[in-house]
């Protein structure tokens, strides 16, 4: 570009030159001089006059797009602009493309911080209770006239309350190493079926007490590539909320099937089923079912469960009737 | 489009343009073999045009515009110093005599830079009295060999014989008289000139820059200026024929108009053909997002890289055509001035052809690409039809109905070439050179004998008349030709000549008289007042063809004036006498008087102009009786003879030109409609790859298969043959009537049966051809990829 | 906030008693951002309403509202420039233009825009699809699972907010099928855009957000 800019002075030069040697030297009838000198200084005013113009036109250009981005920002849409053949309208269809880009991080990031703002508030709550039981029993002890049996029982309560202290630590803990991606998984090709093993023993006590009939069908070779340890955690977790939310003598299957991409663990119950509306909710951070509110828990399982199984490449669905049961699918992927 | 706004995405269009060009071998190769065709021809016919004119022009500028004869040397004097002459040469010719065979002529030019008159392949001009230059020729006619320096001893008439020195040799082109230069003192005072005067060539100045009718009132104000009587005005017909302009330019504007009119058609049809074979391409490009005015841009894009490959090889392969034709006719701001020209015309032209498929392409939705359909079925409601039998040629019917646009594009463009084919063997076949030769003079006889035409040019006042006073055509003359063996029939026809002077004209005019045979036309041009007694005791006479005499003399009398007539029968006479009718046009022009009149006037003057000799069998007794007139006529140098051999010659001569024109032009023409039937049979069989491979892959022999397309072929061959053999021979004969209407007599209808069979053979052959040919192509690769390929 | 929406959408072809009910009254919502997989028989319109949703097709009756946008008030040349714009299409039969080379294929949406091409990101892309030393051949020197590759590398590059696709994976082995879904994801979440695929393939479907099923030109289940 810079050449022709240079090229075009030279020639503007050269021709201005020409003029005024012709003008000036060259014998030729005074009238053709007029003539030439008039042309010359309207030339001149032209392409003078021609580049304020283009320069006017440029600055208007700018000016406008200023103004349009004013207005995306102001969210409004400049409608006018939609879908012509014109530099204007790509402009402006680029930037309200990489505001609605930017927004969508943006609400996302909000949505985020008020998670986090619930999640303290929530935490504190959880935090509350367990301390203040400490306290008051701590209290109890500093009493003179306190039975040995009654010492026995405050201890054991204190016992508890710190139980749940930790256990509320430790979801944190995992929760957030989670999201900051500190964990490394280790992928394994490994026989899926100890996988099951692990979580439902860590189960099998919460089962029995309720009765729940809990059941596993797995062929005993199937092999897929997944980290063992976090796996089972998901599936424990999911096991979790079956248990919780299905009534005595209900039954809880798991069953295990292999189809051309991924492997599935179905988890099905007799539970009271998920209400259609919430079927998303369900993996959403501390998301609790209003009716659970008096049973433990903190939301997160699901939560993490779902977390794992994407960071394996994998993916977690739902089927749910309500009064009728669930169906949790967890699909990991079969990699050759 | 030139908004300073618009989006910048014109790229992308000229990529994508590029690469359809390069990838659509097919289309684009003919595409550009038709626009080199077009263009080649054009820029060849107009440069060739122009190339003639200009060296025509050349040629001109060097010689005379009009000859002015006897001068007397103070006329030639004052005309020298006449400020609007350019160039006045004096010069003059001798009667030519014999040497046996040889008729010879002396001549005289003054020389001059500004007019050519003869040219020395070796030696000088002759200045001295007995120095002569000449014709090299004329040493195999004498049977002698000349050097410079020699001499050469002519024998002259009355016996007389006259040594000369010869200095110079020229190299003329043959014309049966043979010519020498002599000096000026010769030519004033020697024996072979005594009794001729001066002529003048002369050139006026500016002259090429005048209108016809101004040249001529210019060259006669002079004439008058000098007292120099019209007939004495011999106007250069080839100068005065490029005066008149245009004439030339019609027809080449009229040729180009039709080169680019066919070639438009071809293009048409192969953009029509692209476009409906891309359709899938079309309409995706329309999906991912290309505007109709983009799609459009991008067909123009297209037109226009084959345009600037053509363009450039056809205006090469003119410009060579007509270097190769005419080279000294070329100049070079002429040649640029053309190709710009015709390269402008051809890119308007392409541009134009392609505009309505670019249409069609930009219409197309894009719900085509989505859902790949290869054919546009029109929605028409689907009626049941009885089930068919199927059969190659049932299929074959079927497929060419599906596509009827194309099928009539095809067989139109190859209709036109036909027709025109036709039209113009027809003319050429009936065109019969012997009726052609033989009319004019050789009408009644295969010899023609007249007052020789070399003798004319020193032309007497009175015309023939001075001459038939000496009684030429004499009892003996004519009892000795008809006493040679084979001769059946001498006729003679009756003409003379007087002069008529009609207001300041005076014009040397043809005297006929009346007969039998032209007195029907003569009396109907008559008024009701007029008798043929009438005619006789007034002496009035009628004049036929006052069309024609007004061309020549730009002035005629008309019925009802009086003139006055001089004539010659041994001593001048005058009279006057009136012009008792007239008619415009005749094929007999010329000036009727009864042969009571002409007995007045002429007494028993023998008025025969000249005899018709008839032979029983000239193809064999033809060279035997020349031979003999020969040596008749050799006593009477005045007379000359033109026989029906020499005349053939020269008329076949013009048929075999007119021939190869026509040929030649047809073939053209039908060149271009050849290109259009190869490009759609060949893209048919392309595109229809996958379907071919499909009737093969379900049990369809490569036989069934060649005989459907063999009958496909046919109705596309057919109607054309039938379209170019009835209409083209009606044509043909239409026009063979015509002109044999408008008085051509020697076109008599011959049907050219065997042009016909060759090229029904050749378009019958052609498509099986080439459909053959296709299908051992694809062939070669196996039936699966075929059927795979998209 | 909803990016595509239709309004009791019909089309109908031909007439009584050959009418053919391609879509009977659809009327669905889909989120910004969110993958939608559509799943139904062969002829149950799926085609169809994605051809309507793409504005490729005009509907006998109902409207489509792209983007805060009414498809029907919009010309032919205004609806090409918004399918440039804003949606990149990936079709069954691939569709690539057979004289151009695969990289040209790949930027011609954002060319034909005049825009110019993020070398990076489509490096980026590419190298996933598996097409990087592919770049500079024709559609037909490419197998048929490149050649589809290549069709989603098109509708990827120009970074549309809309990605309408008809059976992206049909033709890909179920390793490279997941790779492309999740490819598909990924981008999706990070440019906020928003997909709706047509597919058979139940396991699929599965990975998707939501699940639209047509039967007969209606919606007969609706699944998140």
């Amino acid at each position: 570009m810079k050449i022709i800019k240079y090229m075009l002075i030279c020639l503007h030069l050269l021709l201005f030159s020409c003029g005024i040697y012709i003008i000036f030297t060259e014998i030729t009838s005074r009238n053709t001089k007029v003539i030439l000198c008039f042309v010359i200084s309207l030339l001149l005013l032209l392409n003078g006059g021609t580049y304020l113009y283009f320069r006017k036109r440029f600055t208007n250009f700018s000016d406008e797009i200023c103004n349009y981005t004013e207005n995306i920002l102001h969210g409004n849409p400049v409608e006018k602009l939609y879908n012509k053949e014109t530099l204007t309208s790509k402009m402006v269809m680029e930037l309200e493309k990489v505001e609605s880009i930017v927004f969508s991080q943006l609400s996302e990031s909000k949505k985020e911080k008020k998670e986090i703002q619930k999640m303290i508030s929530e935490i504190t709550h959880q935090i509350k209770t367990p301390v203040s039981n400490i306290k008051m029993y701590c209290e109890m002890f500093d009493q003179p006239d306190i039975s040995l049996a009654e010492a026995q029982k405050s201890v054991q309560i204190i016992k508890q309350q710190l139980i749940k202290l930790e256990f509320l630590l430790e979801a944190l803990i995992k929760s957030s190493r989670l999201e900051g991606e500190m964990i490394r998984l280790e992928m394994e090709n490994s026989k899926i079926i100890e996988t099951l093993a692990v979580a439902v023993n860590n189960v099998i006590q919460k089962a029995d007490s309720k009765h729940i009939d809990m059941s596993v069908e797995c062929r005993p070779y199937v092999q897929v590539r997944h980290d063992m340890k976090w796996t089972a955690e998901a599936i424990e977790n999911i096991l979790d909320n079956a248990i919780k939310y299905t009534n005595e003598n209900g039954k809880i299957a798991i069953a295990v099937n292999t189809s051309e991409m991924y492997t599935e663990i179905k988890v099905t119950d007799t539970g009271k089923g998920i209400a259609a509306a919430h079927r998303n909710d369900i993996f959403k951070r501390f998301y609790r079912e209003k009716t659970a509110a008096k049973t433990e828990g903190l939301g997160l399982g699901l939560y993490l469960a779902r977390q794992i199984i994407h960071l394996q490449g994998g993916y977690i669905s739902v089927r749910s009737e309500e009064g009728c049961g669930s169906c949790f699918s967890i699909c990991l992927p079969n990699k050759s | 489009m030139m908004k300073l706004e618009r989006n910048n995405n014109a790229a992308c269009i000229r990529k994508v343009a590029k690469s359809n060009v390069m990838s659509n071998r097919l289309y684009s190769l003919f595409t550009v073999l038709t626009i080199i065709l077009a263009i080649s021809l054009t820029a060849g016919i107009t440069l060739v045009q122009q190339g003639k004119e200009i060296k025509e022009q050349k040629i001109l500028a060097n010689m005379q515009q009009v000859g002015i004869g006897n001068l007397s040397k103070k006329q030639i004097a004052s005309l020298e110093k006449e400020a609007s002459a350019e160039c006045v040469l004096p010069y003059k010719n001798s009667s030519s005599f014999r040497m046996g065979d040889t008729k010879i002529e002396a001549v005289y030019y003054e020389p001059s830079e500004l007019i050519t008159t003869y040219q020395l392949t070796e030696g000088n001009v002759p200045t001295d009295y007995n120095e002569i230059a000449v014709d090299k020729n004329i040493q195999s006619a004498l049977g002698i060999s000349l050097k410079l320096g020699d001499t050469i001893t002519f024998e002259l008439p009355a016996n007389k014989q006259e040594e000369f020195k010869v200095v110079g040799f020229t190299d003329n082109a043959e014309t049966g008289t043979y010519y020498f230069y002599v000096s000026r003192e010769y030519a004033e005072t020697g024996s072979l000139f005594a009794g001729t005067s001066f002529a003048a060539m002369v050139r006026i100045n500016n002259a090429d820059e005048m209108s016809l009718p101004d040249f001529e009132n210019c060259v006669y104000k002079l004439a008058s200026d000098y007292g120099i009587s019209r007939s004495n005005i011999y106007f250069n017909s080839r100068f005065t024929a490029s005066l008149i302009k245009g004439s030339g330019l019609g027809i080449i504007l009229l040729a180009a108009l039709f080169i680019a009119a066919a070639s438009a058609i071809v293009i048409y049809s192969i953009f029509y053909l692209s476009v409906s074979n891309r359709v899938s391409q079309l309409g995706q490009l329309q999906t991912i997002g290309m505007t109709e005015k983009q799609l459009k841009r991008m067909i123009r894009l297209e037109g226009g890289y084959l345009s600037a490959v053509g363009i450039p090889i056809g205006l090469f392969i003119g410009v060579l055509f007509s270097y190769f034709i005419e080279p000294q006719g070329m100049t070079l701001l002429n040649t640029l001035v053309i190709c710009i020209a015709v390269a402008a015309a051809g890119v308007i032209m392409v541009q134009f052809s392609i505009r309505k498929p670019g249409k069609i392409a930009s219409r197309i939705s894009p719900i085509e690409a989505a859902r790949y359909s290869k054919e546009n079925k029109k929605e028409h409601q689907e009626k049941p039809k009885k089930h068919k039998h199927l059969s190659p040629f049932i299929l074959a019917k079927e497929n060419g109905e599906k596509d009827r646009v194309k099928q009539i594009l095809t067989i139109s463009s190859l209709a036109i070439g036909g027709l025109l084919f036709m039209v113009g063997t027809t003319f050429v076949s009936s065109w019969n050179p012997e009726a052609f030769a033989r009319e004019g003079n050789l009408e009644q006889g295969e010899f023609y004998i007249a007052f020789d035409y070399n003798t004319l040019i020193t032309s007497k006042p009175y015309g023939i008349s001075e001459y038939q006073i000496n009684k030429p055509f004499s009892d003996e003359l004519l009892s000795e030709i008809e006493n040679i063996d084979g001769v059946t029939a001498v006729t003679k026809e009756y003409r003379t000549a007087g002069i008529i002077e009609y207001g300041d004209l005076k014009m040397e005019i043809p005297i006929i008289p009346i007969s039998e045979e032209n007195k029907k036309e003569v009396m109907d041009t008559l008024g009701s007042e007029w008798t043929y007694e009438k005619l006789a005791a007034n002496d009035a006479m009628i004049i036929l063809g006052t069309d024609a005499q007004t061309e020549t003399y730009h002035s005629c009398p008309e019925a009802g004036e009086t003139v006055t007539f001089d004539w010659f029968d041994g001593m001048e006479h005058t009279t006057t006498l009136p012009i008792a009718g007239s008619s415009k046009w005749s094929m007999n022009e010329g000036y009727y008087l009864t042969p009571e009149t002409i007995k007045k006037f002429w007494g028993d003057m023998d008025v025969t102009a000249s005899l018709s000799v008839k032979t029983s069998d000239y193809k064999h007794t033809g060279t035997r009786i020349e031979n003999n007139l020969i040596d008749i006529l050799s006593e009477h140098s005045e007379l000359a003879m033109q026989t029906l051999q020499e005349t053939l010659l020269t008329t076949s001569n013009i048929i075999k030109n007119t021939r190869m024109q026509v040929y030649g032009l047809a073939s053209f023409v039908i060149l271009f409609s050849v290109l259009n039937l190869i490009n759609t049979l060949i893209s048919r069989i392309s595109t229809r790859r996958k379907e071919l491979a499909m009737l093969e892959s379900i049990g369809m022999e490569q036989k069934q298969i060649k005989k459907m397309l063999f009958f496909e072929s046919i109705f596309l061959a057919l109607p054309n043959i039938l379209i170019t053999g009835v209409l083209g021979s009606v044509a043909g004969y239409i026009l063979v009537t015509a002109l044999n209407k408008n008085g051509l007599s020697y076109f008599q209808y011959v049907f050219p049966i065997v042009p016909l069979i060759l090229y029904i053979v050749s378009m019958a052959a052609l498509p099986v051809i080439i459909s053959s040919l296709c299908l051992k192509i694809q062939s070669r690769s196996s039936l699966v990829e075929r059927i795979r390929t998209l | 906030m909803n990016i595509l929406s239709t309004n009791n959408l019909t089309k109908y072809y031909g007439f009584e008693p050959l009418l053919v009910k391609a879509l009977d009254g659809i009327t669905i919502e889909i989120e910004a951002g969110s993958f939608t997989s559509i799943v139904g028989t062969s002829g149950s319109g799926k085609s169809t309403l994605l051809h309507m949703l793409g504005g490729l097709d005009t509907p006998t009756s109902g409207s489509v509202i792209v983007d805060g946008q009414e498809l029907a008030g919009m010309g032919k040349n205004e609806l090409t420039i918004f399918r440039r714009r804003k949606i990149g299409f990936i079709f069954q039969n691939y569709n690539l233009i057979p004289n151009l080379t695969t990289y040209d294929n790949i930027v011609l949406p954002i060319e034909l825009d005049g825009r110019c091409v993020d070398e990076e990101y489509l490096k980026e892309i590419v190298n996933v699809l598996g097409l990087k030393d592919k770049l500079q051949r024709k559609p037909n020197k490419l197998s048929g699972g490149q050649q589809q590759r290549a069709a989603i590398a098109r509708a990827l590059a120009a970074k549309p907010a809309i990605i309408l696709a008809d059976e992206p994976t049909g033709n890909l082995d179920s390793h490279t099928s997941q790779e492309v879904i999740g490819l598909l994801q990924t981008m999706a979440k990070k440019f906020y855009q928003t997909i709706v695929m047509i597919t058979h393939n139940d396991e699929i479907a599965q990975a998707t957000d939501r699940t639209i099923r047509i039967e007969d030109g209606k919606i007969v289940e609706s699944r998140w």
